[in-house]
């Protein structure tokens, strides 16, 4: 009896098995469970813990105490401010001059090739120029190879930004008179500050957090924030380990703020048009 | 698009390929390859055993108890990897081949078992090997320092746990064309710190980006060059070397900071590779990784521009080898492994592949022609009277001489750890600030590129101001 009862359940579940949207949706959030959510859940936990599993606020003080670390965040931020300075001074022409003419989508693959290169094979390619040029690694090298590495992270947004600009804003400040670079500096470039400010974080982020591209083009003398992160794991020293990456959680969290706070004053701003 | 049945139909079809697929690749694989009736997964460092050895194993196994084996070979990285995966993990590993402070680590945490040879007694045509090979100065070594460590079942001696594998020291390889023998041997440890001021090295110095191996070359630096306080200078090298007071951990941050300027910079595992190719002149280096870069590079003549030295003044003698950990399930396969690598004929095998140098006592390969055929062979010498043997294995830098020497074994850092990491880290950081001027320039350069483009641009509206006109 029971049996029947239970194929009969089982049977009009499936008949009431609709593929909706959601269905498609389900691997994907079992994915982001797995390796996104209960690894940060982990990295919380454990920067609570001390090496007896017991809860302390120890590793907190200890990396306050440890001054070292808050030495090599600071050079970290320098670093992240100076390639994303760079980035934007040198990928903004590029994006501008890029985004005004009609071969601007072939250039534009152009830089965005050599990403499709792994960054390792990339930058111990860049490290062999470097060497056979008989230039010392160090902290000019890694900028190099920061820029370089990510450059196109910064003219992708702002290609994209420029080039679905509304061309009549720009004919508008013509009418009126204006003269190109007022036109540039009035109309132009806020109305870029969107792709801007995406093209800063995605650029800043992932700066502080790198550890590969300092150690191969300063053969390990420079010494990152990412750097310190790993040997704190590589030293068995789990809790300050974990506590450096919730640093760094707050640093990706606080830069999401301010993009979205940015992007929505933008949509208000259309809005009132 | 589609209609609802449509969809289901879709839906039915692509689960029923994944279906297949699954079927295809995950559990038909299994059925098809052969079964074996026992396995024995080894957790090695990369690149540490001639490989065609696990093959030969299997056979061997095979012959004596009539069981096949499927030898599963897997790799560590650092240490403190395979310990983080031993005792935090639960993983299914027979036999693990780490060195000596990890394996004190290990049995301090009871995570590892005491070897039983009895398990051998079942097959009375098992040869042992593992008591009449060994080089007993390595046992007589291990007793002097790792006995009596602390187990939660009371005191144990790491020599009931485990059987030497491969051993080496830690010493200087050097570039002979910037350094000679001499300068190397007067400038000793301090060759590091650019003491004897080579101008040709300057800048082109590699140490580890390893905090025990650096720290040992840092406190035998102040000790050759008496920069330490009498009471340290009144320890032997093996005291010294193992010594985490505060105060020589000051000492050795302030002489690694000093170290930074003379520095090309920290190495993992390019080192050896640097040197070679001439781009470094001088590397801190583990005694096999040197005899390999040496023969590296050595032209036709038998001349190599690479030599090795471990100064006599002190230093690290290593053993990494082998122990059980609790999760063996194949206590038979494991010892009869052991057992098989300190053969002569094998051990030969496996220390020409990688370099270094196997436990097995040096005079017990002349009782094994396999072994000194195989070895003839691999350096391509005509056989003679034994003069290669002896040079070979005579070679010091090869087989440093284990008694009677200054060279002495580093254990734990223990609690100490944390403190020497942040020492380790803060050594690193120094210096940043540094750079700057470097990368002033950089930054100018980029910048004035990035204006000049600006400018370019701007100039470019100026040049053509197309205003429009307003007619009326």
């Amino acid at each position: 009896m029971k049996s029947k009862e239970f194929f009969k359940r089982v049977g009009n579940k499936c008949k009431n098995f609709r593929l909706t949207r959601r269905v498609f949706s389900y691997p994907y959030i079992l994915f982001l469970l797995l390796f996104v959510v209960i690894p940060l859940v982990l990295v919380l936990v454990y920067a609570f813990l001390d090496a007896n599993n017991n809860f302390t606020f120890g590793n907190f003080a200890a990396l306050i105490k440890d001054g070292a670390s808050l030495q090599v965040l600071l050079t970290s931020l320098l670093v992240g401010v100076i390639t994303t300075a760079l980035c934007l001074v040198l990928g903004y022409p590029i994006a501008y001059i890029l985004s005004k003419y009609r071969s601007g989508k072939v250039l534009v693959l152009l830089f965005v090739l050599p990403m499709w290169v792994n960054f390792l094979i990339r930058t111990l390619a860049t490290k062999a120029i470097f060497v056979a040029l008989d230039i010392q690694l160090g902290m000019g090298t890694v900028l190099f190879g920061m820029v370089y590495n990510y450059l196109p992270f910064m003219i992708l947004p702002l290609h994209t930004t420029l080039s679905n600009l509304d061309k009549s804003y720009v004919e508008a400040s013509q009418d009126l008179g204006a003269d190109k670079l007022t036109t540039f500096v009035k109309t132009v470039l806020p109305l870029s500050v969107p792709g801007i400010i995406s093209g800063m974080t995605m650029v800043f982020i992932p700066t502080i957090s790198t550890f590969a591209i300092s150690q191969f083009l300063s053969d390990y003398t420079i010494f990152l924030f990412g750097d310190s992160i790993q040997t704190k794991f590589s030293n068995n020293m789990y809790g300050v380990g974990s506590v450096m990456s919730l640093i760094m959680i707050a640093l990706v969290l606080l830069s999401n703020f301010v993009m979205s706070k940015f992007n929505k004053g933008e949509v208000t701003g259309r809005n009132l048009w | 698009m589609f209609s609802d049945k449509k969809l289901k139909i879709i839906s039915i079809t692509l689960i029923a390929v994944i279906v297949v697929l699954t079927v295809v690749f995950f559990v038909l694989p299994p059925l098809i390859t052969t079964k074996y009736d026992d396995e024995l997964i080894v957790y090695n460092w990369a690149d540490y055993i001639e490989m065609s050895v696990l093959d030969d194993f299997a056979e061997y196994y095979e012959k004596i108890t009539g069981r096949s084996i499927k030898v599963v070979y897997t790799n560590f990285d650092t240490n403190e990897t395979m310990l983080t995966e031993i005792i935090k993990g639960d993983s299914n590993i027979d036999l693990i081949c780490p060195s000596e402070y990890a394996i004190e680590k290990l049995i301090r945490s009871g995570a590892v078992n005491k070897l039983d040879w009895s398990v051998l007694d079942e097959y009375p045509e098992i040869e042992r090997y593992y008591d009449v090979t060994i080089n007993k100065d390595i046992i007589d070594k291990i007793d002097e320092v790792f006995v009596g460590i602390d187990t939660p079942d009371g005191k144990a001696d790491m020599n009931d746990y485990f059987l030497p594998y491969m051993w080496g020291t830690l010493g200087i390889l050097y570039n002979t064309k910037y350094v000679s023998d001499e300068q190397a041997r007067e400038a000793g440890w301090g060759l590091f710190w650019n003491a004897t001021n080579i101008p040709e090295i300057e800048g082109k110095i590699l140490i580890k980006d390893s905090i025990r191996d650096t720290y040992c070359a840092a406190v035998m630096y102040l000790y050759e060059y008496n920069k330490l306080p009498e009471k340290y200078m009144a320890m032997t090298g093996d005291e010294l070397i193992s010594c985490t007071d505060d105060e020589l951990v000051t000492l050795v941050e302030e002489a690694l900071r000093d170290q930074k300027k003379h520095l090309k910079g920290y190495e993992v595992d390019f080192g050896k590779d640097d040197m070679v190719k001439g781009i470094a002149y001088v590397d801190l280096a583990w005694s096999g990784d040197a005899m390999y870069a040496i023969e590296e590079a050595t032209d036709d003549d038998g001349n190599s521009y690479l030599n090795y030295y471990a100064p006599e003044v002190g230093g690290n003698i290593w053993f990494d080898g082998w122990v059980m950990p609790n999760s063996c399930k194949n206590k038979l396969a494991a010892h009869m492994f052991m057992n098989y690598l300190c053969n002569p004929d094998i051990a030969i095998r496996n220390g020409i592949e990688i370099g270094y140098a196997a436990s097995v006592d040096t005079e017990a390969y002349r009782n094994y022609p396999d072994a000194v055929d195989y070895l003839y062979e691999s350096y391509e010498v005509e056989p003679d009277d034994g003069e290669f043997y002896d040079e070979f294995f005579g070679d010091e830098r090869r087989y440093a001489p284990i008694k009677g020497t200054n060279l002495g074994m580093m254990r734990d850092f223990g609690s100490q750890n944390e403190k020497i990491v942040a020492m380790w880290e803060r050594v690193k950081a120094h210096g940043e600030t540094g750079n700057w001027a470097t990368l002033g320039i950089i930054i100018g350069v980029i910048g004035g590129v990035a204006l000049i483009a600006v400018g370019l641009i701007i100039w470019k509206f100026y040049r053509k101001p197309k205003m429009r006109k307003v007619n009326k």
